[in-house]
């Protein structure tokens, strides 16, 4: 099956097999890197890549190649590279915590993507066909009555949830929630 | 990589009529949706005996959710992100609680509920959850002439001895009735044990309901889900319990007695039965779910 797709901002037009998980043909792709592990979905979290198409972080064991034409796929170890992390890098400076050198490159590309959704407040689902469906039921929600410690109980359960998926032990949640918190002002800086 | 000679072929339907069409023409066709539960089966990559591969995500009107009086409908392929957010403001205390616990955000954002029921995967939380509340799901299944819809209720899907994949049918839509939480008489109770990404072997999920009826009756309703096996579910249509019999601690132990012995009995016929220690522990959160209807109640 032809797939084409964009991986680190670079065109891959190649034939593949349908069904195949991305992170095989990352390790294929990428031969000198052995950082896509496979741990046939035991959820490690190891492999996770962000999709900008829809702005979601994807496991890549999960992901067959079939569902990536068209897709937008950065690698963590790509974005750790580059110049748009250095900020979430600071902020590890700054609360003087440092992720392993395992999990380093996902666990800052987590980073960065929940300070996005945090920041734009506006969660995006996979399927917009009926979003005027969507926003009447966040209007819904809106109007129900929520007390600031929900709010912020709320945030704290989607950040712990989102880095429950790397099973790395070298972070403790306050760890987790401290380093968000010194993203979140080094983004807005 | 270039493998070409076992690549699946992709159907990609955008009408259910067109779904139903492909169950009557191809031989064993895999139904994909998230994908968060065939991809991590070992055996489905590259498995030679899967030829063609049904994409369901693009099927028109399976991911709607339609609210009204009487019940709320939701689309099979609707993630459970999904549909954490969109009934945040009126699902009821156990769904919301099935539905924020679990597997992590990431995987949540990519599995679908109609996935969930279908498997028995990781998110049998969710499932013990809409078989307590009565749930019914409409499944387009494939008979070897025609095929056919029907809506049953989730309770007799599960009830199958052994919860597994659907071949050559779907799950379009899960039917959950509306419910009054309002009424203060009312009072559900949910509890995890054990994980059940990590091991659902040690695992089950308990969901428990009363409502006072009268001046000393308890309806009181509860399900156990034992991930691998199946559920059990109490009703008490005969009005077993009474407010007097559960405020005492020896009479809850000898409720809960009771319970495990109606636990053994359903499970005696299955080839697979929870183990001991887990029994135990299902007993233990049954008299924990007592004693909080005694702690209200008092």
């Amino acid at each position: 099956m032809k797939v084409r797709f964009l991986l680190n901002n670079e065109e891959i037009d190649m034939n593949f097999n349908s069904n195949q998980p991305l992170n095989y043909t990352l390790m294929e792709l990428n031969s000198k890197s052995n950082r896509y592990l496979s741990c046939n979905g035991k959820d490690c979290g190891l492999c996770i890549v962000l999709d900008r198409k829809n702005d979601e972080i994807i496991q890549s064991c999960l992901t067959p190649m079939f569902r990536l034409q068209g897709a937008d796929i950065i690698t963590p170890d790509y974005f750790f590279s580059q110049k748009v992390a250095s900020y979430v890098k600071v902020a590890y400076k700054d609360v003087n915590m440092i992720p392993c050198d395992e999990c380093i490159q996902k666990r800052t590309l987590l980073f960065d993507w929940i300070a996005n959704v945090l920041e734009t407040k506006t969660v995006k689902v996979n399927n917009q066909k009926d979003s005027a469906f969507y926003q009447q039921m966040e209007k819904a929600n809106e109007t129900r009555p929520q007390s600031p410690r929900e709010k912020v109980q709320q945030y704290k359960d989607f950040i712990l949830s989102t880095h429950s998926l790397i099973k790395c032990n070298c972070m403790t949640p306050g760890d987790i929630l401290s380093i968000t918190e010194a993203v979140l002002q080094r983004r807005r800086h | 990589m270039f493998n070409g000679a076992f690549s699946p072929i992709i159907q990609t339907p955008h009408l259910i009529t067109k779904v139903d069409k492909l169950f009557e023409q191809l031989n064993n066709p895999l139904i994909f949706a998230g994908g968060t539960h065939i991809m991590r089966c070992v055996m489905d990559y590259p498995n030679v005996l899967i030829p063609e591969i049904i994409d369901i995500k693009n099927v028109s009107g399976l991911d709607k959710f339609v609210q009204t009086e009487k019940y709320i409908e939701i689309g099979a392929v609707n993630t459970i992100q999904r549909v954490k957010e969109l009934g945040d403001s009126f699902f009821p205390s156990v769904l919301k609680a099935s539905l924020s616990q679990g597997a992590p955000e990431i995987v949540k954002r990519k599995a679908t509920i109609g996935g969930a029921i279908a498997v028995n995967g990781v998110y049998y939380n969710l499932v013990a959850a809409l078989v307590h509340l009565g749930a019914m799901i409409e499944v387009h299944y494939y008979t070897g002439k025609e095929t056919v819809q029907r809506t049953i209720p989730l309770s007799t899907f599960y009830d199958s001895k052994a919860p597994r994949l659907l071949m050559k049918g779907l799950i379009t839509k899960v039917i959950l009735p509306q419910q009054n939480e309002m009424n203060s008489n009312k009072y559900s109770y949910y509890r995890e044990v054990g994980s059940p990404v990590e091991d659902p072997s040690k695992s089950f999920v308990f969901v428990g309901s009363y409502e006072i009826e009268g001046i000393s009756n308890l309806a009181i309703d509860a399900t156990v889900l034992f991930s691998d096996i199946g559920f059990y579910k109490l009703s008490d249509k005969n009005q077993v319990f009474r407010i007097p019999q559960i405020s005492s601690f020896s009479e809850i132990k000898f409720l809960g007695e009771s319970y495990r012995r109606n636990i053994e009995e359903k499970f005696s016929t299955y080839k697979r039965k929870p183990d001991k220690l887990r029994v135990d522990k299902c007993i233990r959160v049954f008299e924990d779910f007592l004693l909080a209807v005694n702690e209200r109640l008092t």
